[in-house]
């Protein structure tokens, strides 16, 4: 069964339609929402595709640009956003004390997989934002339990927010700001696995790029050594687990920090020196873009030491 | 757009008055209320205005503002927040029980006050917006107002509530059990008292949870109806008044054209099964939760707030809260201000309260240009 079949397509998303109206109904919602979300040729099998990928952040997400045909049936059809939202909210007295069974983080995942078409379609996307629907995934961000259900909670919903950042939209940003997702990607920077992490420090990364994020950051001396705090503790994990994904987005973070020239300033002194070293030469061998950024991070702070990224050091 | 994060440049990082203004920064502002003094008479206006919808054919047999509670079963003074406190008999055997039962309702009283009106604010502010996008665009077709409004109402209550009783938990659990240790401090062998005050907190948590999440719950339906209204002034405004007016616009956007027949509104009434989705809401609360690990003591430390529910309160409701948040954020809370609640500080100063605690404790300074001297 080929993708790029039109008669097939057209078939599935006839059964879409159909799975679309289910979720209205309490009796065959969790029968829909476990369809739609792992829909093999239109939809990807969402939930343990993210859970096991190993590909990068981007793809990732762009993954999730085979749902888009479903993201305006969600949003226009009636009473669907409403249903997800009850999934979400019912489950929020088991997050403190942690009781989320697998089965009920399987659930509510999939509902999330389903708004995250919502948030990532051009047509939706200001729509969902204007609901404030992001804010409902926040108590899930807070969560600090290490269990699998939860970690896989936090990933998908820290999903959705990286669809919503993926389009570089200063208003997407701003919104994002002002609810307070940065504190929320820290904590997930800190404890999360390393997937979680290397999410949580591609939306921070992409809130750094925009001019907006960027002042917001290096506005205070608490929130600039707030973000460096918590990149300096990654990077310092990385060396003892290296992953080359999670720290070409650490790196980008700090290029971009360094385009401020205060927070520029604070990162000569406080840029890890195991970026200085040769510490991570053979984790960027095979990645020229980072070791471009890298060596123009240390350009900019004015790195007196020659990073050993060269071949033989 | 931009101006919605333009920032004081100066902020000043408040003082940690205590542990629990740090868990609360989280979600919110330390804003403290200043202690006013409770109007007796003081009711939710929801209560009259909910009575005054006719209900819609019986379709919504229990609105929350009708199951939860009504207005004859509010506590109308503070006082009364004494006859819901849990009182450990275990605290009998420490020769505690006598000096908790006389600190635990004030100590209640502060630490609900201390938070609710910036919860409140904050459940209440999103709710709304997103009932009013929701229930506005599922209801286009709609031509009975009245049913419009009970939608509203059903999902509006059920998210803010929710919202409010799960940020208020953790910031709720360290006010309560640090003004529990300031107070008894002394009275016993420090371990006995560490032990009764999240015996004590433990137990009584769930009945400020439900405080709070009520209060949100009152805010939100008052709310929603002057945010309804006004939209709804301006539907007819626009398309006509007419019998059998519905929002012309959303029908033949070209959006909705494209959606099947099955899944789109249709002119005049909403099926049962439609209808459904929005009276679901009244099955989510809280308070159906039944309880599982009561009365447990966390081996952890101190600051440890992953404790269990101790008891369902499900109609408890207080009035402490509906007056401090009226008299508070009235004005705050009026739908146009909603946005720029959003955008200037109510919600940003938290950054720096959770910056400056959790994670830079080394930094005095507080501006960015004191670093620069290296």
């Amino acid at each position: 069964a080929a993708a790029g079949a039109p008669a097939n397509k057209d078939r599935k998303m006839a059964s879409a339609e159909h799975l679309v109206l289910d979720l209205s109904s309490p009796d065959l919602r969790e029968n829909a929402l476990l369809e739609l979300s792992k829909n093999k040729d239109l939809f990807q099998e969402l939930a343990p595709f993210v859970w096991n990928s190993f590909g990068t952040i981007a793809a990732l997400i762009q993954k999730r640009e085979l749902f888009q045909d479903l993201a305006p049936l969600l949003w226009n059809s009636f009473g669907t956003i409403a249903a997800l939202l009850q999934e979400i909210v019912s489950i929020y007295p088991v997050l403190s004390p942690p009781n989320l069974t697998p089965a009920q983080s399987n659930r509510v995942c999939n509902a999330l997989a389903l708004l995250q078409c919502v948030a990532s379609h051009p047509d939706t996307r200001m729509l969902f934002l204007n609901a404030h629907i992001p804010l409902y995934l926040y108590p899930f961000l807070n969560t600090t339990s290490k269990s699998r259900p939860f970690e896989y909670l936090r990933l998908t919903s820290l999903g959705v927010i990286g669809a919503l950042v993926k389009v570089d939209d200063t208003e997407v940003i701003s919104f994002l700001l002002s609810t307070e997702i940065i504190p929320l990607c820290l904590r997930t920077m800190e404890m999360g696995s390393e997937l979680s992490k290397t999410v949580a420090t591609f939306i921070v990364q992409k809130i750094l790029l925009d001019d907006v994020g960027l002042d917001y950051i290096c506005t205070t001396a608490e929130r600039f050594f707030a973000v460096g705090r918590v990149l300096g503790n990654m990077v310092a994990a990385l060396a003892e687990q290296p992953s080359s994904r999670l720290l070409k987005h650490i790196i980008r973070c700090y290029l971009r920090l360094s385009d401020n020239l205060r927070a520029c300033d604070a990162l000569r002194s406080c840029l890890p020196d195991m970026l200085r070293d040769a510490t991570f030469s053979s984790c960027l061998r095979e990645d020229p873009t980072t070791r471009r950024w890298l060596q123009q991070l240390l350009h900019n702070v004015g790195g007196n030491r020659v990073p050993g990224l060269q071949a033989g050091g | 757009p931009l101006n919605h994060v333009e920032l004081p440049l100066e902020v000043a990082s408040p003082p940690n008055s205590g542990v629990h203004t740090h868990m609360l920064s989280q979600y919110t502002s330390p804003v403290h209320l200043s202690s006013g003094t409770l109007m007796e008479d003081e009711k939710p206006a929801s209560l009259g205005l909910s009575d005054q919808l006719p209900s819609a054919q019986g379709l919504f047999q229990a609105t929350p503002s009708q199951s939860a509670f009504r207005a004859s079963q509010l506590p109308t003074t503070i006082s009364n927040i004494g006859t819901h406190v849990i009182i450990n008999q275990k605290l009998n055997s420490w020769g505690l029980h006598v000096h908790f039962q006389r600190l635990v309702p004030a100590v209640m009283d502060r630490a609900i006050k201390d938070i609710v009106s910036v919860i409140v604010q904050r459940s209440v502010s999103i709710a709304t917006q997103t009932t009013k996008e929701l229930v506005l665009k599922d209801y286009a077709m709609e031509s009975d107002e009245t049913r419009i409004y009970n939608a509203a109402h059903l999902m509006v209550a059920s998210l803010a509530g929710s919202l409010a009783h799960v940020t208020c938990k953790e910031p709720l659990c360290s006010s309560i059990s640090s003004q529990l240790r300031n107070s008894v401090q002394g009275l016993s062998t420090s371990e006995i008292l560490e032990h009764a005050v999240q015996l004590v907190t433990n137990d009584n948590l769930d009945l400020g949870c439900a405080v709070i999440e009520q209060a949100a719950t009152d805010k939100a339906i008052q709310t929603i109806d002057m945010e309804i209204a006004q939209q709804l002034l301006r539907r007819k405004h626009r398309d006509g008044v007419g019998p059998a007016f519905f929002d012309a616009n959303m029908y033949t956007q070209s959006s909705m054209g494209a959606i099947p027949e099955a899944l789109r509104p249709k002119p005049g009434h909403l099926t049962v099964s439609q209808q459904r989705v929005y009276e679901d809401f009244v099955r989510l609360p809280w308070q159906n939760q039944s309880s599982q690990s009561s009365h447990v003591i966390p081996t952890g430390s101190a600051s440890s707030c992953a404790i269990g529910p101790a008891s369902a309160h499900g109609s408890v409701s207080l009035d402490v809260v509906s007056e401090a948040i009226e008299s508070n954020s009235a004005t705050h809370l009026s739908p146009a201000s909603i946005h720029s609640m959003m955008a200037d500080g109510f919600i940003q100063q938290g950054f720096e309260k959770i910056s400056t605690s959790a994670f830079i404790s080394a930094t005095t300074s507080s501006e960015l240009s004191q670093v620069k001297s290296s």
